[in-house]
């Protein structure tokens, strides 16, 4: 009865974006075996050269393949920025979830506090936290991670409020399902499908984030090497080799524009009024002029 | 109106206070000794850490430290910066200029351009010029600022081998400094607030009350901005306040790659020597210019909205 | 065109281009709207009654939308106009001068931003030559005509500071600011309660008394039809099945569509009783259809029904229906 028009997942762009996702994971994955050169091998002879056969991506200022560091950086940044949509995931969702189901005085005591975070403009927040905990990768995913609850809250609890004077609830609350039952099992799963999609999002956020962490020296340190930390490394040299910034540039702005795309297209999916149509005049020629019947 | 302004200004005092002492606290957690940092590693004799103790506050129990610094901030006075040994305030309001003239001009270059370019969108939806427009929005959000700067700085020295450093003694040279760092500064709010003002754009036209309005006869462009245009720009208003946060620690960003001498740089360095009083000078400084921003934006909200000034 | 018409609609087709095909909305309906005369339009949702109706003024979203046949409007200076052959400058002319139009939900089709007074103006102020006093006091007269008093004070309002019933009056005095000559109003007292629907009903036909214009009613409520039409069209599946006076289009429908609808009206005094329903739901828009359109709901419906469209009937003077056993429903009741 409640089918929705749905239409297919797998569109054209939908596989464009999910293919070019995997080949960036699965290379990050598989770093060793993909990667030509180890990252941190040094070669003085062949420093900044210009992309070649050789080094496909060219070389840094002190004789690092590019190409590989690129690879091998992949990982810290991959993996940091799921660590912080992981956190507000964990802290967010249940907060969002009890301030919507319950309303009143926990609503407005969470949402007060919120408002604190919330208060912060942007990364202000993780700059404090980082100056003071100490200008390492753990503390900067900690702070986005705290950075990011409010927003993956707020939405939960828009959600959950939505869902609660929904009837399943009322049923469910008739026939004395405990709260937390009601909350988790009843709510959450109708939840879910928004709540990824905002995630997917906040993804491509948290790269963007961490990377400004790191090139302001409060994310990964050196020698250790993220997409961030290129960079900033590269900063330096960009006007004998641009390749040094380039290429770790490319890599976060097409990361993070798949994360958008992806994020776009799953919204497409879940929401078909907002599926685009063909233009007009392809509709036209489909339509084969005025039709009779 | 005016019992509304009253309102949402009292409702900001209190989070005012609150995140002053949240940034209070976060620095007192921090184990790093201050009087190390204030000594400069060097080691002193007794009587010297027990002057800088008295001079710090240290001598006195947190809670009265807090209250000092808090005197302080209503009085001007921000502290005494444990490096440089002078007054924090000094520091700050000299740099300030630099950092809000930056965050201004590129909020209004952002507005500017996003705005009319999110109707075009909107009301040429579907076609090449929307499609165009669209990927390269999403390109922008996507690209770290710092990136941007960084480009900008590469072109421009092969253009014309223009440096960027100088000074601004005069209100040209002011201008001619921060043009370049202020449009770095706002490509990401140009795609955030075009793809927004699109997507609004796109769902008020569809409304029923457009219907009316064409209905009515009325000519196409009274209908997209007398009508759409106002219910559609509540949403970019509420984006454009979120994108000014963003914008504030955008231009640390900004000033770093650029080497401008605002509130950014004097930030960083203070983490990076652990200058705390100019830490939480600057961050206390920062939120409390969002939060009024965040008030207007509600003013904002009333002036066109009825329903929420008779709330 | 009849010499007294003010609209005549021949032979209308809307195409509607969708992500799931081509919805053929409107099959080819023809009908004309008299001087003076109020026309109901009837038929269960999704019908395309609404769809015709916004033709009238091309409301739809025009690259969505392919349209065949001619809407002919007598415009007031005389000059008869295919609404088709207009172009956008004299198309926003017609629209709300010549033909106004009021919409299902009012609190929804008004602007919640504006005032109402400057909604009802602006009216004025993009068909008339009023200067801003004239329009001002115009529209508080306006305001009184519907019955929104003290106007002076409710015109600097906002739309969510008024009831649905309100709103609909608003709606009426901005649609008549400027005399048209056809009122559409489409499904128009579906949102409101029994009491507000009859007091706009009752609104709705006094001022188009003293006015003199024409409205084209749309409702699914043949109730509505019965209080003030003059004449109506009964739709279904984008076709007008039968078009009669509303007095004849009781006492002796035509079409079995017609007559089950009219069985389908619940009646006082029978109580205990089971409703009458029709059976089936009416056909996708979106694949062909042979034959006529009721057929695989209609009790009465021959091998010819599935097959071959039935043509358009006339039964007497300005009765008209498209079926081929007319008669069937009739004998079959009158057991």
């Amino acid at each position: 009865m409640k089918k929705k028009n749905v239409g297919r997942f797998f569109t054209v762009p939908m596989v464009i974006t999910i293919a070019l996702l995997a080949l960036i994971i699965l290379s990050s994955l598989f770093a060793p075996a993909v990667a030509p050169y180890r990252p941190e091998a040094l070669d003085m002879d062949r420093a900044l050269q210009l992309p070649s056969a050789a080094h496909l991506l060219g070389t840094d200022n002190v004789g690092r393949d590019i190409l590989s560091r690129l690879i091998f950086g992949s990982r810290i940044t991959l993996l940091s920025a799921l660590a912080v949509v992981v956190i507000s995931v964990i802290i967010g969702v249940p907060l969002g979830l009890i301030s919507g189901y319950y309303g009143g005085r926990i609503d407005n005591a969470i949402m007060r506090v919120e408002d604190v975070v919330l208060a912060f403009p942007a990364l202000l927040l993780a700059f404090l936290f980082v100056a003071s905990f100490g200008k390492n990768i753990t503390s900067a995913i900690i702070a986005l991670g705290i950075v990011y609850v409010p927003m993956i809250s707020r939405l939960t609890r828009s959600l959950a409020l939505m869902e609660r004077s929904k009837a399943y609830v009322e049923a469910a609350q008739s026939i004395g399902f405990s709260d937390g039952r009601i909350i988790f099992r009843h709510i959450l799963p109708n939840c879910v499908s928004t709540i990824m999609t905002q995630l997917t999002l906040d993804i491509g956020y948290a790269i963007l984030d961490l990377a400004a962490l790191s090139f302001l020296g409060m994310g990964v340190q050196p020698p250790t090497s993220d997409w961030g930390v290129m960079l900033e490394e590269g900063r330096a040299f960009i006007q004998r080799n641009p390749m040094l910034c380039l290429a770790p540039g490319c890599a976060i702005i097409l990361t993070v524009v798949l994360f958008n795309v992806l994020s776009d297209n799953i919204q497409m999916y879940l929401d078909p009024t907002q599926r685009k149509l063909p233009p007009f005049k392809k509709l036209k020629k489909l339509a084969g002029g005025l039709v009779e019947r | 109106m005016g019992r509304y302004v009253l309102k949402r200004f009292l409702q900001i005092i209190p989070i005012f206070f609150v995140v002053s002492i949240v940034i209070f606290a976060i620095v007192r957690m921090s184990p790093t000794d201050p009087i190390t940092v204030i000594l400069g590693g060097k080691k002193a004799t007794e009587a010297a850490i027990a002057a800088v103790k008295v001079k710090f506050h240290f001598d006195q129990p947190v809670v009265v430290q807090y209250l000092l610094w808090m005197k302080g901030i209503f009085t001007g006075d921000f502290g005494i910066s444990y490096k440089y040994q002078q007054a924090v305030s000094g520091m700050i309001f000299g740099r300030l200029p630099v950092t809000m003239g930056l965050i201004a001009i590129s909020s209004v270059i952002g507005i500017v351009i996003a705005i009319p370019a999110g109707i075009l969108c909107a009301v040429r939806k579907n076609t090449a010029a929307d499609r165009v427009i669209s990927v390269v929005t999403i390109i922008l959000v996507s690209c770290p600022v710092f990136l941007t700067c960084m480009l900008m700085i590469l072109v421009m020295s092969k253009i014309s081998g223009a440096v960027f450093t100088g000074t601004y003694t005069n209100v040209r040279e002011y201008f001619q400094r921060l043009a370049i760092p202020s449009v770095a500064l706002s490509f990401s709010m140009i795609a955030l607030i075009g793809r927004v003002s699109r997507t609004s754009m796109i769902k008020e036209l569809k409304s029923n009350y457009i219907e009316t309005a064409e209905a009515k006869g009325l000519p196409g462009r009274r209908i997209l901005f007398h009508h759409a245009f106002k219910n559609a720009v509540i949403p970019v208003i509420t984006v454009a306040s979120i994108q000014i946060g963003a914008m504030i620690v955008g231009s640390v960003l900004v000033e770093n790659v650029f080497s401008l001498p605002g509130l950014g740089s004097l930030l960083i360095n203070g983490i990076n020597t652990s200058d705390y009083p100019i830490v939480q000078g600057i961050t206390l400084l920062l939120v409390g210019v969002f939060l009024l921003i965040n008030l207007l934006v509600d003013i904002l909200y009333a002036a066109i909205d009825p329903r929420i000034r008779y709330e | 065109m009849n010499a007294n018409s003010i609209v005549s609609i021949e032979d209308l087709k809307v195409n509607l281009l969708t992500t799931r095909g081509v919805v053929c909305a409107v099959r080819g309906v023809s009908f004309e709207i008299g001087k003076g005369e109020i026309h109901g339009l009837v038929g269960e949702s999704g019908c395309g009654k609404t769809m015709t109706a916004k033709s009238i003024l091309r409301l739809h979203d025009e690259k969505r939308t392919l349209y065949g046949g001619k809407i002919l409007l007598r415009e007031s200076g005389g000059a008869v106009e295919n609404v088709f052959d207009l172009r956008k400058e004299q198309l926003q002319k017609v629209r709300g001068k010549e033909v106004a139009m009021i919409f299902q939900d009012p609190m929804v089709s008004l602007n919640p931003l504006l005032t109402i007074g400057d909604q009802i103006g602006e009216m004025l102020r993009f068909h008339t030559d009023l200067s801003p006093k004239e329009i001002e006091a115009k529209t508080l007269e306006l305001l009184e005509t519907v019955g929104i008093r003290p106007a002076g004070e409710r015109s600097r309002q906002y739309p969510f500071e008024f009831s649905g019933g309100m709103a609909q009056r608003i709606m009426i005095a901005m649609a008549l600011s400027c005399n048209p000559q056809l009122l559409i109003a489409d499904e128009s007292t579906t949102a409101l309660d029994v009491t507000t629907q009859a007091q706009i009903l009752d609104l709705m036909k006094s001022l188009q008394k003293s006015i003199g214009m024409s409205i084209l009613l749309i409702t699914h409520n043949f109730g509505v039809v019965a209080e003030i039409c003059d004449r109506a069209s009964v739709m279904y599946a984008g076709k007008i099945v039968e078009t009669s006076t509303v007095r004849e289009l009781f006492d002796a429908p035509r079409h079995p569509y017609t007559q089950s609808l009219i069985r389908s009206i619940p009646k006082s005094g029978c109580a205990g009783q089971r409703l009458v329903t029709i059976p089936g739901a009416p056909p996708s828009l979106l694949e062909p259809i042979h034959g006529c359109a009721f057929a695989p709901r209609c009790r009465y419906a021959a091998q010819r029904c599935r097959t071959q469209e039935p043509p358009m009937c006339t039964a007497g003077e300005g009765h008209e229906y498209a079926c081929y056993l007319p008669n069937a429903g009739e004998e079959a009741d009158h057991v």
